[in-house]
């Protein structure tokens, strides 16, 4: 087990800086960069006229390093990372690109983890309720409520709920807190305030989530209802709720399990378009940005965060199922 | 297809928008009204007062009383600009912003997050927001009290405010400035807003002298160059606080380095030192920055109340600018700029409900949608069909043809129905100061007139292919009349409108091909003269202050008729009376000769289809209705945007309207400052 | 209770599922009585309603498609006699009873054994479930009963998990578990199909000698004759959810009193005879919505009469405990094969 380990992880690192490579070939690809940007942003808010802008532009592209040919700003970049953990500087915040990344990174683990948790809970516990009670009405309900979380995208849901909320119910909406409470220190006030602000994501990229989770937990689960084991189960007298916890779904529940693995990578993204529309503090809107504004070094660590997550994912996952599952044995 | 559906929407929108009457109930006029001193004066007033929470801390003993805070002439503000007249003290502005604070270092070009941040903190020279209230436009004094050119008009001589003082207590002085100007501005090292070379008159570089404390005296290489004042406001020459930076000069410490330099003071380092009218005491990165009331700001009302009267600002950092439209409807922001048609209609009717926490007042025609066609024969032209085009497009007969194809009526309703939008006939903006109904020359809708002149030009349909062909002596000889739009696929209206016109275009015969892609690209074709037609959006009515948009003054502008690469360029006849002009306006200090300029260059634009105009949009203040003191016709952009338009410091809450501070505990006093990198 | 003693008495089971196309009467009227030690076998071809009758008898019918919709089933245990019919499949009298008075093995050892969990954890689970031991303790009897099946190593076999096993040590755990509460009954649905001939063999016996020290009794439901043969003392013959007939081992082979008993037994091949092997023509009836009122073997049978056609034959008894099914054996039809 542990050389299938050490092994998986000595495939990744040339993964990794295949990855890397291509993300900042891509997010260089377009014409312009960063300071294209800057210029637009000089004309609309600063009212510069455009030769000002293109001027200041110029005269900043020296100091950004943005003049140099671009596989020496790679070779800087990668260098700086390997030698000194220094993932490069962000031009948008203008202050280094761990510093970026760790300020949201807290919020980010903490809405995921919770739309995570909520959603594999939720589900499974949906999940198993309609494949006990096959066919009847609260079957029916969940099934038609899980198509539906599958199918209407979260991004239009959050959008929905926003504007009910914002323009009919007069609630203030996005971000976390309201604007009393954001810099207030921490208090039961505060806490209240925040849990009336979590509901929204939690429900937004939580229901796909819910749902799935649902469908996949319900189809297994009828699957091993069927099994012989459970019969033989039934057989030696335990009572039915034993039979479904111990036995049913300590087996219909690895493929959930298995996939909570490989959803690592959606801590970082944080599932961007619902973060962006409701303004979250995660790292997701972050990183939309830095993509659209060409900051490159923030873009491209953020794509280098999820790749490692991805791998890591993937790993945890294969582990996962060795530890459900006995049959399965790595060497 | 389109039109069809976008007719529909207009139909319903325009009957929702028309059946409430959203528009600003309040008639009065302050545009163009006021000479300068009827807006503001430098004068001692015999007695002061000071909001109750310093005056708290004046009891305490950590802060200096009122007299003494203020300069012994405080600029005393007219209750003549203040729609509701003498505020009362506290309670709080909520506002959002979408760009990440890079620091406090406004002159090295840092900016601390925009969408008004900048303009409630950094004070320049002079001060241009609040000349939409003047009747000739003319920059506002500002830390400059007054100013004397010489005779020859080479030397400008201003006096500074007398005795003010930083949010920390150190005094303002012609220091401060003289070290804006050598360090941040002279030194290329650092990227400042305006650099050297913008203060460059008849190749000889500008120089600033300290006379005396409070008097500074700029030297000119050429006589009354007027634009310099334009380059004394906002961002451009926006003052420093030498005491805070001087340490961190490498020039002045060798253990220091430009990089230090430009990010001495970071953004979560605060209080930061200011002399605007509030103090950023918290901010957390991604989430919100805190301003509470400066101490020492130095302006009064004409009785004598120290401004500002409002006690704290918070700004809610949001990922995009749409979070500041989401939260003046929910009653947790108190304003947003309308000047998106798609919002419009929405934020309408929420505005119209019975229980609606805000207004909408729509100012003045600002903004325009225009055609750019490439005049250039030097740039940008690689085949004889380029060049074919090129002249095509610089006889006057086609761009008229052009201007009589397009239905204007027909786009400015189709982009949003009602009074936001209008035809319009390129120039300016129609709400511009310089504007002037009678010297516009207008070639309205005349389609039949559109194929005349086609006809006149040698263009028939040959090939019976629905479109025009190209005469026989021509290049391209035969073929359809092609031209290429190219259009940022970010500019939602500038995309529609392309495809608005191009049926129009089609029915006269021209094959118009629109185009889209990314904003970045078509901004570097355009910087490269690689285009044959382009839509753009005016967004300034204001000529003084950016030539460029409307004349050959530079090299690289305008951006449909920049100079090749070696600088050649052939300019038509109005181009070059256009050049002059504006030459001729950057020397002159009559104000009404300025009108008088503009006057001429918007009728020379305007009779020669310089640009084609489409249509103009006013833009739109959306505001609580909590807030007091805000002109009903204000513009939320003319010369700089709202915040320094009304200006800011007059606004006020009535009391018993006034929302909760939370951070009056961190009004800076002499501790907060203490132990900081740069006090010594 | 003593060897002999009259331990269950099913009277008139039907049960029913419900189907898409209708009610499949899968167990239609069935009756028959098990004493205590002896081993009973119910033998029919698939589908003929044995597994479902053995479930039955332990109300453990697929829900909820399946019930029981008439008869009773009498079981005569330690507390008296109770009709297993009355109760619901989820009731803590029926969960008694499961896997500690009456307990079932079935037909694929590999699928009937939980994979994640360990052979110990599933047998210490009904261990502890009613015996009211530790764990410990329950450890302790788990692998005594390894032992007992003839498990080497019971100790260390107890960590393991089931793939770890063969099929035949599988269906040892299985039967271990089955008997590590001293059941009374042992019901044994096919319990030797999926295994080879030899191991087959193994398992059978040791079912037997279990018997012997136990003093359960067994019934065992198979479609193989053979097992028929080495095991049961008597046999019931299923077909179509009926019973069609019931006797001694040594009646049903060598006086078989049902046409379809004795087709059956022509079709076992015979040692030392080489002939083409005889197969009874035609098929199952569809039970679904069938409505009754004649004889279902009638269309494959060879000495079938008109009056088989048209009424379904009644249970005829000849008073030495040999029932059949069919209107051969009514007096008053033929005459001729009465006595």
């Amino acid at each position: 087990m542990l050389s299938y380990l050490i092994r998986r992880i000595l495939y990744a690192i040339p993964m990794l800086l295949l990855v890397s490579f291509f993300s900042f070939i891509v997010i260089n690809l377009p014409p312009g960069d960063y300071l294209t940007t800057v210029q637009q942003q000089l004309q609309s808010q600063a009212g510069m006229s455009r030769d000002q802008a293109v001027a200041m532009a110029e005269r900043m592209r020296a100091r950004y390093g943005l003049d140099q040919p671009f596989v020496l700003q790679y070779a800087n970049w990668i260098g700086g990372i390997v030698t000194r953990g220094d993932f490069g500087y962000s031009f948008q915040h203008n202050r280094p690109v761990s510093e970026v990344i760790w300020v949201r990174l807290g919020w980010t683990l903490l809405i995921a983890g919770l739309c995570h948790a909520v959603s594999v809970i939720i589900g499974v516990l949906i999940g198993i309720f309609s494949a006990t009670h096959k066919y009847s009405i609260g079957d029916n309900i969940a099934t038609v409520f899980a198509f539906l979380g599958l199918s209407i995208p979260n991004f239009f849901f959050a959008l929905v709920l926003m504007y009910l909320l914002a323009f009919h119910a007069g609630v203030h909406v996005g971000g976390l807190f309201s604007p009393e409470y954001v810099l207030a220190p921490w208090g039961w006030d505060k806490f209240v305030d925040l849990l009336k602000h979590l509901w929204v994501p939690v429900v937004v990229v939580g229901l796909a989530g819910t749902a799935q989770n649902m469908r996949i937990m319900r189809g297994n689960l009828m699957d091993v209802l069927n099994r012989q084991y459970v019969e033989t189960a039934r057989a030696k007298g335990l009572s039915e709720r034993k039979v479904i916890y111990k036995h049913a779904v300590r087996n219909a529940i690895q493929p959930v399990i298995m996939y909570m693995g490989m959803a690592l990578p959606f801590l970082i993204q944080g599932e961007i378009i619902a973060s962006i529309i409701l303004n979250l503090p995660t790292t997701g809107p972050s990183f939309y940005y830095a993509l659209v504004n060409q900051d490159m070094y923030l873009a491209g660590s953020f794509l280098m965060m999820i790749a490692v997550v991805l791998v890591a994912g993937n790993l945890l996952a294969d582990f996962a199922l060795a530890w459900l599952d006995p049959r399965v044995r790595y060497d | 297809m389109r039109m069809w559906k976008s007719a529909v929407v207009a139909v319903v929108l325009g009957a929702l928008l028309f059946s409430g009457a959203a528009m600003a109930e309040d008639e009065r006029v302050f545009f163009g009204q006021f000479t300068k001193d009827q807006i503001w004066t430098y004068e001692a007033l015999p007695s002061y007062n000071e909001a109750p929470e310093l005056a708290a801390l004046v009891d305490e003993g950590v802060l200096p009383p009122v007299e003494e805070r203020l300069p012994a002439y405080p600029r005393v503000v007219k209750t003549n600009i203040m729609a509701d007249g003498i505020g009362e003290y506290g309670g709080v502005w909520r506002d959002t912003f979408a760009v990440p604070n890079e620091g406090w270092n406004w002159a090295a070009g840092l900016t601390q997050g925009w969408f008004g941040i900048n303009q409630m903190i950094q004070e320049a020279l002079i001060m241009t927001g609040p000349m939409w209230l003047l009747e000739t436009p003319d920059p506002l004094p500002n830390l400059a009290t007054d100013w004397e050119w010489s005779d020859d008009g080479r030397t400008l001589t201003m006096n500074l405010v007398q005795g003010a003082k930083w949010s920390d207590g150190e005094p303002f002085d012609a220091d401060d400035v003289m070290f804006t100007w050598e360090r941040f501005i002279l030194d290329p090292n650092v990227p400042s807003w305006a650099d050297a070379s913008a203060w460059v008159y008849d190749d000889v570089m500008t120089e600033l002298e300290k006379v005396d404390d409070y008097t500074i005296r700029f030297h000119f290489g050429t006589p009354y160059p007027v634009a310099a004042f334009y380059n004394m406001g906002y961002s451009d020459f926006s003052v420093a606080p030498k005491h805070v930076y001087e340490p961190f000069h490498p020039e002045v410490n060798e253990e220091m380095d430009y990089d230090e330099f430009i990010n001495a003071t970071p953004a979560h380092d605060v209080p930061p030192v200011v002399l605007g009218p509030w103090v950023p005491v918290q901010y957390e990165a991604g989430q919100q920055l805190a301003m509470v009331r400066n101490p020492y700001y130095w302006q009064v009302d004409e009785e004598g109340n120290q401004l500002p009267y409002l006690n704290e600002v918070w700004f809610t950092e949001a990922s995009d600018g749409e979070a500041r439209t989401m939260n003046m409807v929910a009653n947790t922001g108190d304003r947003d700029n309308i000047e998106n048609p798609a919002v419009f209609g929405i934020v309408n009717r929420a505005a119209q409900e019975p229980d609606a926490h805000f207004d909408i007042s729509f100012g003045p025609f600002g903004i325009g949608y225009q055609m750019f066609m490439n005049l250039s024969v030097n740039l940008g032209v690689e085949t004889d069909a380029d060049l074919a085009k090129r002249e095509l497009f610089r006889d006057f007969r086609f761009r008229e043809a052009i201007s009589r194809a397009i239905d204007r009526d027909a786009a400015a309703d189709i982009a949003f129905p009602g009074p936001l939008t209008q035809a319009w006939y390129g120039g300016y903006p129609t709400g511009s100061a310089f504007h002037d109904d009678d010297l516009v020359t207008r070639y309205p809708f005349e389609p039949e007139r559109a194929e005349e002149l086609l006809a006149e030009l040698g263009f028939e349909d040959t090939t019976g292919s629905g479109f025009v062909n190209w005469p026989e002596d021509t290049p391209l000889a035969g073929e359809d009349l092609i031209i290429e739009m190219i259009v940022g696929e970010d500019a939602a209206a500038n995309v529609e409108l392309a495809e608005i016109i191009q049926p129009m275009l089609r029915r006269v015969g021209i094959d118009l091909r629109v185009r889209v892609m990314a904003g970045t690209v078509v901004s570097s074709r355009i910087d490269a003269g690689n285009f044959e037609f382009t839509m753009n959006r005016l967004d300034t009515a204001v000529p003084t202050t950016h030539l460029g948009n409307f004349g050959p003054i530079f090299d690289t502008s305008p951006a449909f008729h920049q100079a090749g690469p070696g600088g050649e360029r052939e300019l038509m006849p109005f181009e070059e009376r256009i050049r002059e002009l504006m030459q001729k306006s950057r020397v002159e200090p009559d104000a009404e000769v300025q009108m008088d300029i503009f006057h001429e260059v918007l009728e020379l634009s305007t009779e020669n289809l310089y640009t084609i105009g489409v249509y103009e949009v006013r833009r739109g203040l959306g505001l609580n209705k909590r807030i007091r003191n805000v002109q009903p016709d204000v513009p939320s952009y003319m010369y700089n945007w709202t915040i320094n338009s009304i200006p800011v410091q007059i606004v006020y809450v009535p009391q018993d309207l006034q929302h909760e501070t939370r951070f009056q505990h961190l009004i800076p006093t002499a501790e907060f400052y203490e132990n900081r990198l740069w006090h010594q | 209770m003593a060897k002999g003693d009259r331990l269950l008495d099913v009277v008139d089971l039907s049960t029913h599922f419900r189907t898409e196309e209708g009610i499949l009467r899968a167990v239609d009227r069935v009756s028959f009585h098990l004493d205590q030690g002896e081993t009973l076998g119910i033998v029919g071809e698939s589908g003929c309603g044995k597994s479902i009758t053995a479930k039955s008898v332990m109300n453990l019918v697929p829900q909820p498609r399946g019930s029981i919709v008439g008869g009773k089933v009498l079981y005569h245990g330690n507390n008296g006699t109770v009709d297993i019919t009355s109760y619901h499949h989820q009731s803590r009298e029926m969960r008694k009873i499961r896997g500690n008075e009456i307990s079932m093995i079935f037909q694929e050892p590999m699928t009937s054994l939980n994979p994640v969990f360990t052979i110990g954890d599933q047998l210490m689970e009904a261990i502890m479930l009613h015996q009211r031991l530790g764990r410990a303790q329950a450890r302790q009897r788990a692998a005594e009963m390894l032992a007992r099946v003839k498990i080497s190593n019971p100790e260390q076999r107890l960590d393991r998990y089931p793939h770890e096993f063969s099929g035949g040590m599988r269906q040892r755990a299985m039967i271990a578990m089955a008997l590590s509460c001293n059941p009374q009954i042992l019901i044994a649905d096919e319990p030797t199909t999926a295994l080879d001939v030899t191991v087959e063999a193994q398992i059978l016996n040791l079912m037997q000698d279990l018997q012997d020290e136990m003093g359960m009794a067994i019934i065992m439901i198979t479609h193989d004759l053979g097992v028929i043969a080495g095991m049961a003392d008597r046999v019931l013959v299923m077909y179509a959810g009926w019973g069609v007939e019931r006797a001694t081992t040594e009646q049903v082979f060598y006086t078989p009193k049902h046409p379809y008993a004795t087709a059956l037994l022509q079709s076992i091949p015979k040692i030392g005879v080489r002939k083409r092997l005889t197969s009874i023509p035609g098929s199952v009836p569809d039970l679904n919505n069938v409505e009754g009122g004649w004889c279902y073997f009638a269309p494959r049978c060879a000495e079938a009469m008109d009056i088989c056609r048209q009424k379904e034959p009644p249970t005829f008894d000849d008073d030495e405990g040999h029932t059949v099914k069919c209107w051969l054996w009514d007096k008053q039809q033929t005459g001729i094969k009465a006595g």
